[in-house]
């Protein structure tokens, strides 16, 4: 929902389509079959902005709306599979929404995200170096040098997801968090990717930490920086047998969990 | 303990984890998907695909074929819906699914499936498509060629087994025949509801009023959470 954050002041007052023939919630259900105009579009965002009950019937129109195109389904041409797959190659991945906004257009956009930063956006800054190969010559040498290093280590980092990946030992496996958010584990012989999303803030003072369980025993892993919910990670202390678990520790992480794991995740 | 083994369990047993740590004994329940082999989704088939897409967000090539595999057919059909020609169907397809792949860290679980972000993004492009002059002046034409057929006809090569597709007929059903025909005339014939109502010779707030309805009965008759 591209909802412009205006007040709501203006919906159904303004609008030169309503002349009298019911108000803007009538429209949510063309809204869901994209059978508005622009104003129209425009003041049903303004409403589910300032209105969560409409805000809720619109996300379960849409979803309504989804279903009446999954029902018709149909194979595509072999070929866009092709061109999809060898497109994806050469297009760069964006962040989460709040990078993305902040973020300009065109070239402030690349150095942003080029940018080097800490903690937190690392893991978005690595993927997106990674995507977009190497970085253009008008630079200054420290900056280059910062983010060749950044490069390289982009490159180690998505050769380890499409390794864990490519593991024909990897398992899947998700569950929900407690408090909130979805983790999905890869799980093969000699590592294990784990990634989140959707998590809570861990609160002042609180990181998310990994651990490794083997034989029932925690062993301390990374503190994972949480990128608006999401945290991404790879592990080599991983095994063939281990589990993965995470809780919720005090800044800078611990050598025994403090505190009962908010997810766990096992192969079997 | 082979991780390739077949694993059906719903809840994992940590065995002496629970015994050495006191307070670790409330574990989350764990469902795994998979087991015949590296990353098969089956099963739970809404989660594994959102997992998937959690993966493609982390850059994940291998992962977003899969997604592409599940995902494609759903957005192919419904860009051929409203679109009525292959080859645009295929361009659009084309830029949805890489946009997939370009924004999959917007994607969150929480706020619904994948397939359903997807189809979303497949019909406002299609739509966008379909408004476009060019577009436009061609479908008139395919409408013409066409006429009388109704909108679920038109489309060739359906997915076979598609369980949505017989829900939604059903569902389709149970709508009133005006409800049904805004329905379907403004999604998949790609119109706004004023097209819709000029169409139908009905005012346009009717038209408005009909399409809600009948989407509100289809959402409870399908069963969508709220």
């Amino acid at each position: 929902m591209n909802a412009d954050g205006r007040r709501p002041d203006g919906a159904g007052t303004d609008d030169p389509h309503d002349d009298g023939q019911g108000d803007v919630r009538d429209l949510l259900g063309a809204y869901a079959l994209n059978a508005v105009d622009d104003v129209e579009r425009r003041a049903v965002e303004r409403l589910v902005a300032a209105d969560p009950e409409s805000a809720r019937e619109l996300a379960g129109l849409i979803a309504t709306a989804a279903l009446l195109g999954g029902a018709v389904a149909a194979k595509p041409p072999t070929e866009v599979r092709a061109a999809v797959l060898a497109q994806i190659g050469r297009t760069p991945q964006v962040g989460a929404p709040k990078q993305v906004r902040a973020a300009g257009a065109g070239s402030s956009d690349r150095a942003d995200r080029l940018a080097p930063r800490s903690g937190a956006s690392r893991w978005t800054v690595w993927l997106a170096v990674a995507a977009t190969a190497l970085v253009a010559a008008a630079i200054p040498s420290s900056v280059a040098w910062q983010q060749a290093q950044q490069a390289h280590r982009a490159e180690q980092q998505a050769q380890g997801i499409a390794d864990v990946l490519a593991d024909p030992a990897a398992r899947v496996v998700h569950a929900n968090v407690t408090g909130g958010g979805v983790a999905v584990g890869v799980l093969a012989d000699q590592r294990a990717l784990f990634t989140a999303t959707g998590l809570a803030d861990p609160g002042a003072g609180k990181v998310y930490q990994l651990w490794v369980l083997r034989d029932g025993k925690p062993l301390p892993d990374a503190v994972l920086p949480s990128d608006a919910g999401r945290v991404r990670v790879i592990t080599d202390k991983f095994a063939a047998g281990d589990s993965l678990a995470v809780t919720i520790e005090p800044t800078g992480g611990s050598m025994q969990p403090t505190d009962t794991p908010i997810v766990v995740l096992a192969a079997a | 303990m082979t991780l390739n083994s077949t694993c059906a369990c719903d809840t994992v047993d940590l065995g002496s984890a629970q015994r050495d740590l006191p307070g670790w004994g409330i574990l989350t329940v764990v469902s795994t998907t998979g087991g015949r082999g590296p990353i098969r989704p089956d099963g739970d088939e809404r989660v594994s695909i959102d997992a998937l897409l959690v993966l493609v967000a982390g850059g994940a090539n291998d992962a977003f074929a899969q997604v592409y595999d599940a995902l494609s057919p759903g957005v192919f059909g419904t860009c051929l819906a409203v679109l009525r020609d292959r080859d645009h169907a295929a361009e659009v397809t084309q830029e949805v699914m890489v946009e997939v792949w370009r924004t999959a860290a917007r994607f969150d679980p929480e706020l619904g499936s994948a397939r359903g972000w997807v189809v979303t993004l497949a019909h406002r492009r299609s739509v966008d498509r379909v408004r476009s002059v060019q577009a436009q002046r061609n479908r008139d034409q395919r409408v013409l060629d066409e006429q009388g057929e109704r909108p679920f006809d038109v489309v060739a090569e359906e997915v076979e087994g598609n369980l949505d597709r017989d829900r939604v007929r059903q569902c389709l059903d149970g709508l009133t025949a005006t409800q049904h025909e805004a329905v379907t005339l403004a999604y998949y014939g790609g119109r706004t509801y004023r097209e819709v109502a000029e169409h139908l010779s009905a005012p346009p707030a009717t038209v408005k009023s009909r399409i809600r309805d009948g989407l509100i009965r289809l959402r409870d008759c399908l069963e969508v959470a709220t």
